[in-house]
């Protein structure tokens, strides 16, 4: 490398370092303001770091689980059992989640079927 | 040795547009950049914020290559297959800017000068973006950041002859590209 080749080096090097020193003087307010904040959130924690990539798929996220809702309702409607079978389901699980003791279920299940009774009687 | 907030914070806010510019030369895309930026800063605080202010610029910036390794490492693997979503991305990316800071330049720059500034640079981010990552890195540690071959070596966790090799091959590569436009 002779004297001519390393100054004009030394200039390529130079041209480079303005351009990118410009480069960083001009970055939008929107760039700016998001470094601020993950300035602030590096320095005292406010937020969860991760909060950024989460928000990023939200939106995603939201569309693959109303997705999977659909399918699984559609499942369930096409290869589950038929008619009024749905009903009973659904009130087993209520029965099942509650905090109430069978005895009180079976308690209602009597007082309907005493109320049942007097109308056919009445 | 424990260092106060404010010391810190002045750190972080010298090196935090030149380290989103670099993420940006590396990744294409500026949500990606900006991760990048805010999880090197929060690693460093973690891990470094106790050490001697000297040392601060050599940690951070080797916090900050270490994260544009990690993401270059995951996005190789994934752009093998979702080449086509990369393109629509960065498509999608255009409207994201500051309509504003368009209008006004804030160096002063008459329309024309703005206007060959522009070509110069989009000429230069295209020219480092198709050197290799460890090439495009050296260049960038050591021709723009200032740092010499042992603090760069330190940096990009490699043997000083690694980083004479890159940054010789950057340049060479890059003066081929851009040195008949730029005269």
């Amino acid at each position: 490398m002779d004297m001519n080749d390393i100054d004009r080096e030394r200039e390529f090097v130079h041209k480079s370092k303005s351009i990118l020193d410009e480069a960083e003087t001009t970055l939008d307010t929107n760039v700016l303001s998001q470094l601020e904040e993950g300035r602030h959130r590096a320095l005292y924690g406010k937020e969860r770091k991760d909060s950024r990539k989460w928000h990023r798929f939200r939106v995603p996220m939201l569309g693959v689980a109303t997705a999977a809702v659909v399918v699984i309702s559609a499942m369930l409607y096409l290869h589950g059992p038929n008619g009024t079978n749905h009903l009973y389901d659904i009130a087993d699980i209520e029965i099942l989640a509650s905090s109430e003791t069978i005895d009180f279920y079976n308690e209602l299940d009597f007082c309907t079927w005493l109320t049942q009774e007097r109308e056919h009687a009445g | 040795m424990r260092h106060s907030s404010q010391a810190l914070e002045q750190f972080l806010v010298s090196v935090e547009r030149r380290a989103f510019v670099m993420a940006k030369i590396a990744t294409r895309n500026t949500d990606d950049a900006l991760d990048i930026v805010q999880d090197a800063m929060l690693g460093f605080v973690k891990r470094y914020a106790k050490r001697t202010e000297d040392e601060w610029k050599i940690l951070f910036f080797t916090t900050l290559q270490s994260r544009i390794r990690d993401w270059y490492r995951r996005t190789r693997v994934r752009t093998r297959w979702r080449v086509w979503l990369d393109e629509w991305r960065s498509s999608d990316e255009a409207p994201t800017g500051d309509p504003m800071a368009k209008l006004a330049d804030p160096a002063g720059h008459s329309p024309a000068e703005r206007m060959i500034l522009d070509d110069s640079r989009a000429a230069l981010e295209a020219a480092l973006r198709s050197l290799p990552l460890r090439q495009q890195q050296a260049f960038l540690l050591r021709a723009w950041e200032g740092m010499n071959v042992r603090e760069t070596a330190a940096v990009m966790r490699c043997s000083e002859g690694s980083v004479k090799t890159h940054y010789s091959r950057a340049v060479t590569t890059l003066r081929t590209l851009l040195e008949n436009q730029w005269t």
